[in-house]
This record gives structure tokens, C-alpha cells and sequence, in this order.
């Protein structure tokens, strides 16, 4: 071993446990560094080890922000550190033309949809790394001729086939200007084979959707509402049998947020005036073998004003939301149902989209398998 | 001898003699290992020796007799925030030249809580450092010719590669 002060020559496994723990940035740079470096930081076990360090040490939120002065705001990142929340712009989505819509994002990757809907202009889908940089057109389906306009939508990637899917609900236009008031259309985008293809949709054919895509466990969620009654209703999706499933809900929903608590559907509700409750959906087993799903109130809290509208449940124990567009707040519930108020410098501004991000150096080229 | 020992002697790399409390050594398997053999043996005259060199372990012994009373009783949150605290200012000493030793000698001792704390330190100083400066710290030569460094370059247009 060196003598003194010389700095000892590291194992590999030392400088792997290192380095995992930089950010994209900078192991995109140290790749010049030497061969070594630039075969481990490139390999896949280096960047499931990478992306999983960062799960547990970096989730950030990307989200998509309405700012009462600027307009939209191309999509950025919330980092939230001990008491504030910090605002981090990303280059490659300030570079595109206008993004309109968060459709999801998936281990580091992320899916955008480009252009407007009342265009008639047929808007496109982009697939992108925004810290590698990496970004790729998703290719337009063949169905994509103006008639149908996409209602929901969601990006996720699916373990048991090792691919990554988009999935569109579309309605049909109505030539008079209006959209028809059922769903007409799903596609499902596979980026292994690089194709759309249709799904069978029926049972949610009379389905309001009213929320963004949570992905919990290989299954996609919308929050929607029965047509022509106020009944509201799950939706999931199986990214792995591409099988939609409706999931009732016992209480009323006429005001709710939809989101995901402890990697569980859940939805806050107003109790009554001053009090709101979550509740999660947990997946229990039925005597015929199949899945049957449970609700189970996790807690009440008295802390959260009902004026506040605006509130979407974000990471396990973080609750975000944007008061009336006053300001923006964050909040940070524990196992004891307090909330604790977190300093943002997003005020003036709702929130739109809004998905848990890990940074990472996933490759659209190499279907990654975490 | 009896279990009620409270610290043993052992030598370092360099054959420097160091205490260490029973409470602190149960930081590290191998350490703990070693105070068994030396409590429970009859062969007491024996110190074990430790392959880490003077000036690292007492800065690891430091670090195990100040995260000792956490780690045997737990402690409140104010307790860990001091830590944090503490932990930090402890990593501010010296550590251009003693770092990798720490990183080496938690990794020898098992000491993950330590080792944790060496890789974040490393990999945050990492971060301000050019290429040539990582070249440096690590003993690496750099194998790339200047066709192979341009390619990089062209892989990611806007990266800075210095």
C-alpha cells in the first residue's frame, strides 16, 4: 500500500459505489475520463445501480406549470429538499416547441406531447432522457388523421415484458366542434416493436376521464365518472395483459384529488368542512382466484383549509398542492397525520402534470429492465 | 478475562498501539469479531492488528466512539441532527489526502454507515473537479486517442468533456 499521504489506488467496487452517487451531468463528462470508466458507466448494471441509488436518494417531481404571467412553463423539475422546494429548469424541454402536455415518465424517461389538440393538427408524442439529452419522435399512428383527439393518456414501463407503453384513449371529433362524449379509441405504443396497435376497450367505452395516469405495480389508474350519473370510478390498466378493469369507490367523490400514497392508489376526499380523509386502494384475492380490490382509510386530517382546490398527492409522504393560485405550498404528511408546510418559490403558478422523476442514464436504444 | 472489559488495545498497520472502547468496536463486524477473540481467549497477550495505517484509524476510531452511543441505544432526532452535523465537520479534515483511506478502511471494517458517508464526500468533491483532476486523484492514465475523445464529443453535442 502507498506510504503517508498518497492517495490509495480504490477497487472497482469502491469506485463503482462512488460514482453512483454523482449526477448524470457529471458521468456524462467523466466518461472521457479513461476506457474503464466509460465501459462502466455505460453498462447496464452500472445503471440500474445508478438509477437505483437515485430512487431512494434523488426523487424529484417533473411537472408542468401554469404561471399566472409567464403562461406554461416548458416542463421542469421540483427538487425538495429538507424545508424548500426548489424550481430546476431542464435545457432539452426549454429547446422544444411548445410542450402541452406531461404524459409520464418512467425510469428517467420521459414521454411529452408536442403541438395542440384544437389545431387539427395531429400532436406527437416524443419520447426523452432529459439528462442524457437523449430524445426520440415516437412515430405517428395510423389512425392519426384528425378524427379521433386523444382524452388521456400515460407513459410507463412494464417489468414482466420489459418494454416501455403509451397509452392513448381517444374520442372521436364531432365535425360540429364538439367532442362525442364516449371513448371510440385505444392505443397502445410499444417501444420494443416501435408501433401502435389497438386495444379492446369496451367495458370503458362510457367513461369520463377526469384525472392524469398514476402507474402503481405494472397497472396504469385514472380517476373517471360514469356518464350521466356523478358515481366515480377506477380505471386500470394492465400494461402486461393490456386489460382495462373498473374499480368501484364506496363514498362520494364530487370533490376529491387523485394520486398515489405509499405505492397505492389513493384519494383525498373532504370529510367536512375542515376535515379531509385519504384513502388508499390495496389489492387483496378473491375465492375465484382473481384480484379484488379494497379501500382502506389510512388518515384524517384537519389541517388542510378546504378553500385549497388544488391538490395532488405526490410521493409517499408528500402532498403538493397550489392554493388558489395565490401561492404554492407543499406538504409533508407523516404516520401521524400531521402536515408539515414546506417554503416554494412557485407562487403564482398551478400546477398541471405532475410525475415522480428519477435522473438517470437509461437509454431508449437498450430496453432497460429494473 | 471477563466480558466486562470497556476498551481493547489494537495495533495499527504501522504498529502504533490505539484503544478503542467495547461500545465503539461493535461499529464493525471485524473489529467486533477481534474483541470477542481477545475477550474470550485465554491467549490475552495478543493484539490483534488492524491493516489500516495510524493516521486513518484514529480518525476511524473517532468516528466510531462518537456514532457509539447512537448506534447501541438509539437516540432522539435531535440526537441525529447533531450527528448530521457533526458528520459533516468531521469529513471537512484533511480529507484530500486521508479520504480514500477512510473509503478503504470502512470497507475493510464493514462500516457502512462510515463508508456511506466517504463515497457521498468523494463523489461531492467529484463534482467541482476537471477530467484531468479525476485522472489525477484515482492514478488513471488517460487511453483514449484524440479520434476516440472527439467521438465522445459528437455523442454528446453541449457536454463539456474538460
Amino acid at each position: 500500500m502507498a506510504t503517508g499521504c498518497e492517495n490509495p489506488r480504490l477497487p472497482p467496487e469502491i469506485v463503482t459505489d462512488i460514482l453512483k452517487r454523482l449526477r448524470v451531468k457529471c458521468l456524462i463528462r467523466f466518461q472521457s475520463v479513461c476506457k474503464d470508466w466509460r465501459n462502466l458507466l455505460n453498462s447496464p448494471s452500472f445503471i440500474k445501480e445508478h438509477h437505483h441509488h437515485s430512487i431512494h436518494n434523488n426523487c424529484l417531481l417533473i411537472c408542468h406549470i401554469f404561471h399566472r404571467t409567464d403562461g406554461f412553463w416548458p416542463p421542469c423539475l421540483l427538487r425538495c429538499e429538507k424545508e424548500t422546494v426548489e424550481v430546476e429548469r431542464l435545457p432539452v424541454m426549454d429547446s422544444l416547441r411548445p410542450v402541452t402536455e406531461l404524459v409520464g415518465s418512467s425510469n428517467g424517461l420521459v414521454c411529452v406531447k408536442l403541438g395542440y389538440e384544437f389545431d387539427y393538427h395531429p400532436r406527437s408524442h416524443l419520447l426523452l432522457n432529459p439528462a442524457t439529452r437523449e430524445v426520440r419522435q415516437v412515430p405517428k399512428s395510423t389512425n392519426d388523421h384528425g378524427i379521433f383527439c386523444a382524452v388521456d393518456s400515460g407513459f410507463w414501463y412494464s417489468h414482466v415484458v420489459r418494454d416501455y407503453k403509451i397509452v392513448t384513449i381517444h374520442r372521436a371529433r364531432n365535425p360540429n366542434g364538439d367532442d362525442l362524449p364516449c371513448v371510440d379509441l385505444v392505443e397502445v405504443f410499444s417501444l420494443r416493436t416501435g408501433s401502435w396497435k389497438e386495444v379492446e376497450f369496451g367495458i370503458i367505452r362510457f367513461i369520463d376521464f377526469n384525472s392524469e395516469s398514476v402507474t402503481v405495480n405494472g397497472a396504469m389508474f385514472w380517476f373517471g365518472r360514469h356518464f350521466g350519473d356523478l358515481r366515480g370510478v377506477i380505471v386500470s390498466f394492465d400494461l402486461t395483459t393490456e386489460v382495462f378493469t373498473l374499480i368501484s369507490i364506496p363514498f362520494s367523490t364530487s370533490i376529491y384529488e387523485f394520486g398515489v400514497y405509499e405505492n397505492k392508489v389513493a384519494m383525498c376526499l373532504p370529510y367536512n368542512l375542515h376535515e379531509y380523509e385519504l384513502w388508499v386502494l390495496e389489492e387483496g384475492s378473491c375465492a375465484s382466484g382473481g384480484k379484488s380490490w379494497v379501500w382502506t382509510q389510512k388518515y384524517r386530517t384537519t389541517e388542510i383549509s378546504p378553500l385549497f382546490l388544488q391538490l395532488p398527492l405526490l410521493r409517499n409522504e408528500l402532498v403538493c398542492y397550489s392554493a388558489m393560485g395565490d401561492s404554492g405550498f407543499l406538504f409533508n404528511t407523516t404516520a401521524t397525520s400531521t402536515l408539515k408546510k414546506f417554503a416554494s418559490s412557485l407562487s403564482d403558478s398551478y400546477i398541471l402534470g405532475n410525475f415522480f422523476y428519477v435522473e438517470s442514464l437509461v437509454s431508449m436504444c437498450d430496453t432497460y429492465i429494473e | 478475562m471477563s466480558s466486562s472489559v470497556e476498551a481493547i488495545t489494537v495495533l495499527s498497520s504501522d504498529g502504533d498501539e490505539f484503544k478503542i472502547t467495547v461500545s465503539a468496536a461493535k461499529l464493525s463486524k471485524p473489529l467486533n469479531w477481534m474483541l470477542e477473540d481477545v475477550c474470550f481467549s485465554d491467549d490475552c497477550d495478543e493484539v490483534p492488528t488492524i491493516e489500516v495505517n495510524s493516521k486513518t484509524l484514529v480518525k476511524v476510531i473517532e468516528y466510531c466512539e462518537k456514532h457509539a452511543p447512537r448506534a447501541n441505544s438509539g437516540a432522539s432526532d435531535s440526537d441525529a441532527e447533531e450527528l448530521k452535523k457533526w458528520d459533516i465537520e468531521f469529513m471537512k479534515m484533511d480529507v484530500k489526502d486521508i479520504l480514500f483511506h477512510i473509503l478503504m478502511a470502512a470497507n475493510y471494517l464493514h462500516m457502512e454507515g462510515l463508508y456511506d458517508l466517504a463515497c457521498q464526500t468523494a463523489a461531492d468533491l467529484m463534482k467541482g473537479m476537471t477530467v484531468s483532476q479525476i485522472r489525477k486523484i484515482f492514478h488513471i492514465k488517460n487511453d483514449f486517442s484524440s479520434e476516440e475523445q472527439e467521438q465522445l464529443r459528437r455523442q454528446h453535442p453541449g457536454c463539456s468533456f474538460d
